[in-house]
């Protein structure tokens, strides 16, 4: 059967929510059963009626942490996308970015997030690098790939015309790379929001994973399991609505067509 | 009536041996000539070395007077290949636009604006659609006006209808001729059809061989307008036996 775009995600939505209720309600008789102590694994109603007592707090929190991944998505995306784009244009550009985003690559964030607070202080900054770090590489990857990827013959069917490097990048390569973008956006998008908790550990004011450090430091349990839950409902929007905006863009393409 | 095409002992090649050696031919003005030959003897290479997208190694290509890179950029040349190769997320209409908007500099002095050419390959009502709702044969349709919308002066059409089933070809090449015939640019149309070949060319040129060369010419000296099926005419038979026969 051929799903529609919102009837689809609300399918998606609705499984997630059931499975997630399903899981909570197995916890719940675990916890109660065997009168597990709140401090190593609260119930799923206590964590629940703590989300509950103060959700402008978590919602306060979610909100830094979203807005510095969307901003490392977006920056980390950015600079891919122009490094491919030079890479396309260039072989030798090619043989020079690539080491350094391998490089990027295998440094592990753990060791970077540290030096960027080190460097830039306890203010969004680093939390935008540290996402826009670990976003640019799967962005860099894909948008190349992409931009190669074009059939010979559609090349052939521009350079026919006269059509300039600049005209076949944007009329033909830049489309053609969409479907390798919205790939890696759908790894890269919930890889930012693990970045920017990540870097929130090591010195931050604000957000969720500044919450999640704290309440462990304080052995509050259910306020780290209620923002860590939040976090992994955050995971779930960002996903659909990357997915979204897929269906939306990429309406012509058969990813889209045979969803 | 001066030489659309010009190639004078071009002999092209990939870098591991040439694909066509010691080509020589003419193309006049307004002359439909269809190269036929069996798969693999260097007829897209030979489309190719014509647009200038591929050097030759050896002889000279010349086009509308020129060298084949001036007709590129003053867009003079126009191209359908057995794929339509539409972009799938532009429109039809956007698409047919495609060729007006790239190589501003270039001569965009076509005959029709692109929503008449839509209309003229019968698309009006698919005008807002997008390729991924077409047939196959609607759009090659689109294709056709795409390649036309500019009022070349050469049309190279690769197999355009070889993905096609048999009654939509027919009624291709009804169509295809139509538009040549308002138009009266030259046209270069490779086929592996040899029935199709003769169906619509004044002349075929047999290419054959490896590295391939044309092996010999065919006139086709048949009035138009001509029937779909070659059947119906004994003169068009015995031409595509002529080419069969150049075949090697």
């Amino acid at each position: 059967m051929i799903r529609s775009g919102p009837r689809s995600a609300l399918i998606d939505i609705g499984v997630a929510a059931l499975t997630v209720i399903v899981l909570a309600a197995i916890l719940e008789i675990w916890t109660a059963a065997l009168r597990v102590p709140p401090y190593l694994f609260p119930a799923p109603s206590a964590v629940g009626a703590r989300l509950a007592r103060d959700p402008a707090f978590f919602a306060g929190e979610a909100s830094v942490t979203l807005v510095e991944a969307a901003a490392g998505f977006a920056l980390g995306t950015l600079l891919a996308f122009a490094a491919a784009s030079a890479m396309t244009f260039s072989r030798s550009l090619e043989r020079t970015i690539f080491p350094v985003a391998i490089l990027v690559k295998l440094t592990p964030v753990v060791a970077i997030a540290p030096l960027f607070t080190l460097w830039f202080g306890f203010g969004p900054f680093p939390k935008i690098a540290v996402a826009g770090l670990i976003t640019f590489f799967p962005m860099l990857v894909n948008a190349f790939v992409g931009l190669r990827s074009v059939d010979p013959q559609e090349l052939a069917f521009l350079q026919t015309l006269g059509a300039s490097a600049r005209e076949i990048f944007w009329r033909l390569r830049a489309p053609s790379a969409l479907p390798y973008l919205f790939s890696a956006a759908r790894v890269s998008a919930n890889l930012a929001l693990i970045g920017a908790v990540v870097a929130e550990w090591t010195g931050a004011e604000r957000g969720l994973g500044r919450t999640i450090f704290v309440a462990n430091a304080n052995l509050d349990l259910t306020t780290l399991f209620g923002a860590v839950l939040i976090l992994a409902g955050l995971g779930i929007v960002v996903n659909a609505a990357v997915g979204a905006l897929e269906r939306r863009i990429l309406h012509w393409h058969p990813i889209t067509l045979t969803a | 009536m001066s030489e659309a095409i010009a190639l004078d002992h071009v002999s092209v090649g990939y870098g591991r041996g040439p694909v066509l050696a010691d080509v020589s031919f003419a193309v006049q003005d307004g002359e439909f000539v269809a190269v036929a030959g069996r798969s693999g003897t260097g007829k897209t290479t030979l489309l190719r070395a014509i647009a200038g997208l591929i050097q030759p190694e050896a002889g000279s290509v010349r086009v509308l007077g020129g060298a084949p890179a001036e007709a590129r950029r003053a867009k003079r040349i126009g191209l359908v290949a057995q794929d339509a190769l539409l972009h799938p997320w532009l429109t039809v209409l956007a698409n047919v636009e495609l060729p007006l908007q790239v190589n501003e500099d270039g001569d965009s002095g076509g005959a029709l604006p692109p929503r008449e050419w839509v209309e003229r390959v019968g698309l009006t009502s698919a005008i807002s659609r997008y390729p991924h709702e077409l047939s196959g044969g609607m759009r090659q349709r689109v294709a056709l006006a795409r390649a036309l919308v500019t009022g070349p002066d050469l049309l190279l059409m690769d197999e355009p209808l070889a993905a096609l089933d048999e009654l939509t070809r027919e009624e291709l090449r009804g169509e295809i001729v139509a538009l040549w015939s308002a138009s009266r640019c030259a046209v270069v149309y490779v086929t592996h059809d040899l029935d199709e070949a003769v169906l619509l060319a004044d002349r075929v040129l047999v290419l054959g061989g490896h590295p391939g060369h044309v092996t010999g010419e065919v006139a086709v000296d048949v009035a138009r307008p001509r029937p779909l099926r070659l059947t119906r005419e004994p003169q068009l038979v015995l031409a595509a036996e002529s080419v069969r026969q150049l075949l090697p």
